[in-house]
């Protein structure tokens, strides 16, 4: 494929035609303009030139700076035409490079040179190294409606392989997601547990919601905590979303980070809840089902899909590690199961389980999540499967 | 208040045709945040003028002077000094783009003396700066000698000056409406003598002028007298080097 940029050239430098390009983009909102200092010559010079005008600043700067940052970020803001002023300045590697970076984000190229001899009016371009049109939003397929523990065996046996491998994904990071939660949070109260209940499970659709439900009843149960059906999320007291927020956000050149400042702003989650939201809770237009100024999608629309938690960052600046809520004591239950769920060989003598739990527990022994043999409580290898702790999913009879 | 030449005594700033014109054009490209350029022979007033036209200003003024032949990086290093009081760390880049931010805070006015030193890099870079659409400054190129020539040579600079002064040395006919108010001394002074002073010391240099009226004052004081008489005025003229 080769495609052509456009040169000018303006001979005499016009401060009008420049002021004409900047006119002309500045009412047309997908076009940027971007001048290149005499001393920006190499890569970085023209990166940074394409990022600052995008609104990213030097201090969020992640380095090493690449052409497939200008490409993410041009993407995302939807730039359709290019404009570089004083271009002459630009090795020609660089523009070689600046030109592929540009269609590969699909932005039309227009370079102004001010040399004093006109050259070629079109310039050739390689095809682009990777096609940079946004991923389309991410689907979930229909999943079978049975336990928590079991969700993982009976999706094996009833979607396609890559609907599986989706959702198995989905479940083991989001389990994980809420074991990292309850292990190292202090504030594992029970408000505190139902406000983590609430972000875990905020989904886009039913099927997502019906996985990520299950994967926190997962983890609570591993945990010795009884599940209850999580309340909605919702935003609270937090502050109205200032443009302050949205620039500062726009600020960075990761995407991760500039999406992490965002969601601060839009969701007013501290750092310990902020590090739960998953990836396949951020769409194109909202954040755990809240929406996103405008001006701020491009920022959502620079993410990488990916499903469990994307703030990683978020994690180091949660609280310290605590222990688990003193009133787990009175779940007797829910550490039942916590105990079976260790390994496929874990027992629990019926006599040493209080009535209460006993009768708790029959919603277990019902759904096939445990089994009564002998007088123990045994752990079915489905259980087993879907906490991954075994690696093999048992055969259809097990 | 504005000192003299050699810290004169006692002199009046006098309204001539270019300071008064520089007086409007940089109030034009300080309100425009436009270029504009301020040359002549060295000696004319020039810096005299634009110290005199900015001091009243609400704006920062930030004054540069390139004594030698300046590079890109000598510019943003000194132009992020006086913004910021230290000396500038990190790559040009970095620099750059500090001073980017710094320029777009507010309206201000940046004065580049000797600007006949800089290289066609240091234009471009300065053209860069004032050229981005966020920044907001006035930016005053103060050359002489041949600067001029220099900035006309850059096609970028032609169409970018939007206020241009050209300083020239007083005529004969300045010299005598305008010197009698420069100094009490020559306040009933002949027309004749004055003329006779341009010719010989001052050659319509105001900064000539200055030089003259600072000995013949000191003349004047120590021998008694209050007004330039022709002896004092030709002694002056000697001590000055010139010839009677």
């Amino acid at each position: 494929m080769s495609t052509a940029a456009t040169v000018l050239y303006d001979l005499e430098d016009d401060i009008a035609v420049v002021r004409e390009i900047r006119v002309r983009a500045a009412r047309e909102p997908h076009s940027l303009v971007v001048a290149i200092a005499p001393d920006a010559h190499a890569a970085r010079g023209v990166i940074w030139a394409i990022l600052r005008a995008l609104g990213k600043r030097i201090e969020h700067l992640k380095t090493p700076l690449t052409w497939g940052d200008a490409e993410r970020w041009m993407a995302a803001h939807e730039i359709c035409e290019l404009t570089v002023l004083r271009a002459h300045h630009m090795t020609p590697a660089t523009e070689t490079a600046l030109a592929t970076t540009a269609h590969g984000a699909g932005a039309k190229l227009v370079l102004l040179r001010n040399t004093r001899t006109p050259g070629p009016r079109t310039m050739a371009l390689k095809p682009p190294r990777h096609d940079a049109t946004p991923s389309p939003p991410m689907t979930w397929p229909s999943v079978p409606r049975v336990s928590a523990l079991q969700l993982r065996w009976a999706c094996l046996r009833a979607l396609r392989p890559d609907e599986f491998r989706q959702v198995d994904e989905l479940i083991q990071n989001a389990v994980a997601d809420a074991t990292w939660w309850l292990s190292c949070s202090a504030r594992t109260t029970p408000a505190a547990v139902a406000e983590m209940a609430s972000v875990l499970t905020t989904a886009t659709g039913p099927e997502h919601g019906y996985i990520r439900r299950c994967a926190l009843e997962i983890a609570l149960l591993d945990h010795g905590l009884r599940p209850g059906l999580p309340r909605r999320f919702s935003r609270g007291a937090a502050p109205p979303i200032a443009e302050a927020d949205v620039a500062d956000a726009h600020g960075h050149t990761d995407p991760v980070a500039a999406c992490l400042r965002l969601a601060a702003a839009v969701t007013g989650l501290p750092p310990t809840e902020l590090a739960l939201v998953g990836g396949d809770q951020i769409t194109a237009t909202s954040i755990l089902n809240i929406d996103v100024p405008k001006a701020a999608r491009p920022i959502l629309r620079a993410l990488k899909p990916r499903t469990g938690t994307i703030f990683r960052e978020a994690r180091t600046r949660a609280l310290g590690r605590g222990r688990l809520r003193d009133d787990a004591d009175d779940e007797p239950a829910a550490q039942v199961m916590r105990d079976l769920l260790e390994a496929p060989i874990a027992r629990v003598q019926i006599d040493t389980v209080p009535p209460a739990a006993q009768r708790e527990l029959q919603r277990f022994l019902d759904a096939g999540d445990i089994e009564l043999i002998d007088g123990n409580y045994r752990p079915s290898a489905r259980a087993i499967y879907g906490v991954y702790r075994r690696l093999q999913p048992p055969q259809a009879r097990q | 208040m504005i000192c003299h030449h050699l810290n004169l005594q006692h002199a009046a700033v006098l309204k001539t045709r270019h300071l008064l014109l520089t007086d409007q054009a940089v109030a034009d490209l300080i309100d425009s945040e436009a270029m504009g350029a301020v040359v002549g022979p060295a000696g004319l007033g020039k810096t005299f003028a634009i110290i005199r036209a900015t001091r009243e200003r609400p704006e920062p003024i930030v004054t540069l002077t390139f004594e030698g032949r300046p590079t890109m990086r000598l510019i943003a290093d000194r132009l992020l000094h006086a913004f910021t009081g230290a000396p500038a760390r990190g790559t040009r880049f970095a620099m750059t783009d500090e001073l980017l931010s710094r320029l777009s805070e507010r309206r201000r006015l940046v004065v580049i003396g000797e600007a006949q030193n800089l290289t066609r890099d240091c234009f471009e870079y300065l053209r860069h700066l004032h050229d981005d659409p966020d920044t907001r400054f006035g930016l005053l190129f103060d050359g002489g000698d041949g600067c001029w020539e220099v900035l006309a040579r850059e096609p970028m600079l032609r169409s970018r000056i939007y206020r241009r002064v050209a300083f020239s040395a007083l005529t004969d006919d300045d010299v005598q409406a305008l010197i009698p108010a420069y100094h009490p001394i020559y306040a009933d002074a002949d027309p004749q003598l004055l003329l006779l002073i341009n010719d010989k010391a001052a050659n319509g240099r105001l900064r000539s002028w200055a030089a003259f009226t600072h000995t013949a004052a000191a003349i004047c004081r120590r021998t008694g007298t209050p007004q330039l008489d022709e002896p004092i005025a030709r002694s002056a003229i000697t001590l000055l080097g010139g010839t009677p």
